[in-house]
């Protein structure tokens, strides 16, 4: 375990915040690659851009502070630490950026799809700020008998108010989501958009993360929230079922059967 | 309704630029028997009769001015209101009261800021206000979630994680 990065004189940098900050910076960095490839970079996508951050901020900050309001309360810590050490979800920060991007595209007129710019971007991005979490965060996973299970000292366990599981092997559970991310970003780089209609290869990727994040969270160690099911899996449902129901309309609407261009040797003919 | 031009592989390209990826169409002329180097060019002419000019040194001023104003005014912000939290020793109803009042505040200024940014582009004002409400403190969240809050934290501020 490593939590703390860095101290700097009365600076504490934690292992947390460098490896978001430098997942979000990557992301960004190849994102405004693929945008530059296609003559995209202009003011407007800047505003967008920053709408995305910020709004994704917003919303993994808002979807998540409010389960530790009466924990920080109780423990008769300022509330602003909700703000500053609160939780904060990666499934909020999908869904503040996506409505903020949204926003923003109206208020500027900007009618281009730019999903599948972010398609690589999102799962490296995602990749390295896990490597985050897996130094800094405990429970890694919930108790295993496999041979890849993980354990941490007694000490590292100690520093958590919450650790089940950590007594024994633990499943590596950020590093399964790692190896997702890294092969997702793999498939991406190699074959370039996976789906023919613009846009969609993003939200395939959405879609696919959100059911392996479903199928993780059953060894992630999170609590159990309502009906034997923790609080990303609840998340989870609407948002993959509205990502589901995207793709049964474009196949219902054969967004996939796409118009067949006039043979050459007609066109010479 | 799309212009055309009698040439199959200039039609079928503006016919399907918005709704196909660049990869899909040139895989599907290149498979109707188009040369590759012929359809990259068409493509290429079309995407930017679409695209506005690339003006990167506009791009980079309007997101340094965003980031560092922003930054400053939501960062600042939050710093102010944790010290006076933590100074007058907070309850969740006046932390919110005082965090409303601030996201306001902070809206309407980032909407000020979006606009002088964004001049010589077409925004309408409640759009501007629209954007800057989302984009809020998520400067302040963002900035105070990391950089500001390890600050805070060292200088006993906030209680430690």
């Amino acid at each position: 375990m490593l939590p703390v990065f860095a101290r700097i004189g009365p600076l504490t940098v934690y292992t947390h915040d460098v490896f978001t900050l430098l997942g979000l910076l990557v992301g960004m960095a190849l994102f405004f690659r693929a945008l530059r490839r296609d003559h995209l970079l202009e003011p407007r996508i800047a505003i967008i851009s920053i709408a995305a951050l910020t709004g994704g901020a917003l919303g993994a900050h808002l979807l998540t502070s409010w389960e530790v309001l009466g924990a920080v309360q109780a423990a008769g810590m300022p509330i602003t630490t909700v703000l500053t050490d609160g939780p904060r979800s990666i499934l909020g920060g999908f869904a503040g950026g996506y409505v903020a991007i949204v926003l923003a595209k109206r208020a500027l007129g900007y009618t281009l799809s730019t999903g599948d710019y972010y398609a690589a971007a999102l799962p490296l991005g995602l990749a390295i700020a896990r490597i985050g979490c897996f130094l800094s965060e405990l429970p890694l996973g919930t108790p295993t008998t496999l041979p890849w299970g993980m354990t941490v000292s007694p000490e590292a366990a100690a520093a958590f108010a919450r650790c089940p599981g950590c007594s024994g092997p633990m499943h590596p559970s950020m590093l399964y989501e790692i190896g997702f991310n890294l092969g997702a970003f793999a498939l991406i780089s190699w074959k370039g958009t996976l789906l023919p209609v613009r846009g969609d290869t993003v939200k395939a990727f959405l879609l696919a993360y959100a059911v392996f994040r479903f199928g993780v969270e059953f060894v992630r160690g999170n609590e159990v929230q309502w009906l034997g099911l923790t609080g990303p899996q609840l998340v989870l449902i609407p948002l993959a079922a509205l990502l589901a129901w995207h793709f049964v309309r474009q196949l219902a609407t054969g967004a996939y059967q796409l118009p067949v261009p006039p043979l050459a040797s007609a066109a010479d003919g | 309704m799309v212009e055309k031009t009698g040439d199959p592989i200039r039609d079928y390209v503006r016919a399907n630029l918005h709704s196909m990826t660049r990869e899909a169409i040139r895989e599907r002329l290149i498979a109707a028997g188009h040369d590759p180097k012929r359809v990259d060019e068409i493509w290429e002419q079309e995407w930017t009769a679409v695209t506005p000019p690339s003006t990167e040194s506009a791009l980079w001023t309007t997101s340094l001015v965003l980031l560092v104003v922003g930054g400053l005014i939501g960062g600042g912000a939050a710093t102010l209101l944790a010290s006076f939290m933590s100074s007058e020793g907070g309850t969740a109803t006046k932390f919110f009261v005082l965090y409303a009042i601030l996201y306001v505040g902070l809206g309407l200024g980032l909407a000020l800021v979006v606009r002088w940014a964004a001049r010589g582009l077409r925004i309408s004002g409640g759009w501007a206000l629209a954007i800057g409400i989302v984009l809020v403190p998520t400067y302040g969240a963002l900035m105070y979630g990391t950089c500001l809050a390890a600050a805070s934290i060292s200088h006993g501020v906030v209680g430690a994680p």
